[in-house]
């Protein structure tokens, strides 16, 4: 069988932040392949680096504190991060779009929603007129469910709720339809019932525009639901690379295996003491990089791991973990369940 | 026997007026808390779940006081805080405390952890120097912090820790019942289950009462004797813990249960149930029942009349378990078959 060809490949990418703290490295040589209409969940806890891969692929650091240090990120066969500033613009929010956890942030206070929607593609099809735009505007707006779109066009995006403003960054992300859209914890600031919501309406456009999307988040049961494939990353690194069968059935990593068995389960037995890993999140500025980066907090971990750094070992096409042990941890694992 | 209640609330209202113009003249109310009963016997945990606008934060903040309640009843270990004078009720403060959701602006930046701690004794005036510090050890090394936390200060620490900081205060002079706001939700995975850990060993240690309130179901399940659903200012559902999450009866609470995301993947997204639409503001709450707009089997009769909070058939409560703290399942549904009054 053929290999399909990925729409975007992230080749060993590292990214830095040179701040008055120090010089971190909050991307350690990630990479990763996206394919056309599958979504690939990247999961990890708060300074894994999963938002600044995401910032990466469509050079959106801040600057001057972060760099891209080395690394290659190919879509359709050129290097975005060789790209000249002109075609970079041209490519954001037409070949590859962003959503971000925090619709406000992104939306500008003082605009009109329709004014800055009508931006992105009068920005990308220069040759469309005003009423064309407007009405591929409505359309879209229609598609995400805003209900009474005229007038939510019409007004600022504080007028609207939070499930409303992610609607809208959602037709706004989608208005040029891109072949990739990232979508980094869309979903996070939401309820759970307007969260079903979003979720379902991302899926739906999915199939029916077949893009591939890159769903970034921290919660597991999102991961389940949406993703094909899975990331894990923890400090800066990817610790685990599954299809999402196969993560929840069979994790590798000690890491993965912690974080699967600390999430409370409707199941359990109320007031039992839940599984936990132990330590505290490391900071980006005190990473180990000359060891494992999980080994302080692994219950697994013996002298190697302080010693060397694991490599990422490829199992198959489908399935890359670091960890020495990994054949131990998971017979240990599939043990307790 | 039923153990004596540890707190009452009866029919609690919060009402928060809209103000506007330039004479700041009341426009409108904001309904946030629409007359909510409960009762929470000593040593265990009710939850009060719902969504972001339900008023469950102001009924943390009402029953402790910090917010003055429009009308209703809180009775805390027999006596009526509303009818206490300020000293009277300043000594019954020190058995109610709150843990709150953001440990990083419910600690004064300023002050050492050690003078975090020990602030509870001082305005309590419990105990001298030399038992206040030993004291003070004693809660670091038990929330697990260390006693060499105590000389630094809360930026130093991680959202955990801090959490942990405030958990310490809360617990230094040895309440009977905590308000948790939310506790756990600004922490990572892996951070959130140690915190659920020590909570839950708290409550075993000091017999702790606590009212838990979040809006992740699977915790409060965990946490949870009892469970309360609220939507727009009141409870819709409230039964044992275990009873709630199998055999749901209010709408509302279904369509939550359905909306948390399995972790397994292979799960039926089909049968998901997924509820059209937004809360109304509680500042214009309709006419009849608040969730008729989302409802999926709303009707006629839902519209005319506010369904009142009953209890479930007994045929309809299929729990096999014996009831761990509360026998009762109540509803607030037509739809539902619950006892007439």
């Amino acid at each position: 069988m053929n290999q399909p060809q990925p729409l975007l490949e992230v080749k060993n990418l590292v990214t830095s932040f040179h701040t008055e703290e120090g010089v971190a490295r909050a991307v350690d040589n990630v990479g990763f392949r996206v394919f056309a209409g599958k979504t690939l969940g990247v999961v990890g806890e708060s300074g894994c680096g999963k938002s600044v891969t995401a910032l990466s692929i469509l050079r959106l650091l801040p600057k001057p504190s972060g760099r891209i240090e080395k690394g290659e990120i190919i879509y359709q066969g050129k290097d975005i991060l060789k790209l000249p500033v002109k075609e970079l613009y041209d490519m954001r929010g037409k070949e590859i779009s962003m959503i971000f956890q925090e619709p406000m942030t992104a939306l500008n206070p003082v605009q009109k929603i329709y004014k800055q929607v009508d931006e992105v593609i009068a920005l990308h099809f220069p040759l469309r007129n005003r009423d064309e735009r407007y009405r591929d505007i409505l359309s879209m707006f229609k598609r995400v469910g805003i209900a009474d779109p005229e007038s939510k066009l019409n007004s600022y995006p504080h007028e609207l709720s939070g499930g409303m403003r992610q609607r809208v960054m959602i037709a706004m992300a989608l208005s040029c339809r891109p072949k990739i859209l990232i979508a980094d914890e869309p979903t996070t600031a939401l309820d759970v019932t307007i969260q079903a919501q979003i979720l379902s309406l991302i899926k739906e456009l999915q199939d029916e525009f077949g893009m591939a999307v890159i769903f970034i988040t921290h919660d597991l049961g999102v991961i389940a639901e949406m993703c094909d494939d899975v990331l894990v990353m923890y400090g800066g690194t990817v610790v685990e690379y599954a299809s999402v069968k196969d993560f929840f059935r069979h994790p590798l990593h000690p890491y993965s295996q912690g974080l699967l068995s600390a999430i409370p389960k409707i199941d359990l037995i109320p007031k039992t003491l839940l599984d936990t890993i132990p330590g505290v999140v490391p900071s980006i500025y005190e990473l180990r990089t000359t060891s494992c980066r999980f080994a302080n907090r692994c219950s697994h971990s013996q002298n190697l791991c302080s010693e060397k750094v694991p490599p990422l070992e490829v199992l198959d096409s489908q399935r890359q973990v670091r960890c020495f042990f990994w054949q131990q941890a998971s017979l240990e694992f599939s043990k307790e369940k | 026997m039923k153990p004596e209640p540890l707190l009452t609330v009866k029919d609690l209202k919060v009402h928060f007026p809209i103000q506007g113009g330039i004479f700041l003249r009341r426009q409108g109310t904001v309904y946030a808390v629409n007359g909510v009963n409960f009762s929470l016997p000593p040593g265990q945990t009710l939850g009060l779940v719902g969504e972001s606008g339900c008023g469950k934060t102001t009924v943390g903040r009402a029953i402790l006081n910090l917010i003055e309640a429009t009308s209703g009843e809180i009775n805390f270990m027999g006596q009526n805080i509303h009818s206490l004078t300020t000293p009277k009720l300043r000594q019954l403060r020190r058995e109610m405390q709150i843990v709150f959701q953001d440990p990083f602006e419910s600690l004064n930046p300023r002050h050492s952890v050690r003078d975090i701690l020990l602030e509870p004794f001082i305005i309590h005036n419990v105990g001298d120097d030399a038992s206040r510090e030993k004291s003070v050890k004693e809660l670091a090394e038990r929330v697990g912090l260390g006693a060499s936390a105590l000389n630094r200060f809360p930026h130093e620490f991680s959202g955990g820790q801090r959490q942990r900081i405030g958990i310490a205060r809360a617990i230094a002079l040895k309440p009977k019942f905590i308000v948790c706001d939310e506790p756990v939700s600004a922490l990572d995975v892996s951070i959130q289950s140690q915190i659920i850990n020590l909570l839950i060993e708290l409550q075993r240690e000091m017999g702790l009462a606590y009212l838990f309130i979040a809006h992740d179901l699977a915790v409060v399940k965990h946490v949870s004797d009892v469970v309360a659903v609220m939507y727009l200012g009141k409870i819709v559902e409230i039964a044992g813990a275990q009873q709630l999450y199998k055999n749901p009866r209010h709408p509302y609470t279904q369509a939550l249960l359905s909306a948390i995301p399995s972790t397994d993947p292979e799960a039926d997204l089909t049968k998901k149930q997924i509820l059209k639409g937004e809360p109304a503001s509680p500042s214009s709450l309709p006419r009849g029942c608040a969730f008729y707009s989302r409802c999926p089997i709303g009707s006629e009769e839902c519209l005319q009349k506010v369904p009142e909070l009953l209890d479930l058939l007994p045929e309809e409560n299929n729990s096999s378990q014996s009831g761990v703290a509360l026998d009762a399942h109540q509803v607030a549904c037509f739809k539902v078959p619950v006892r007439k009054t």
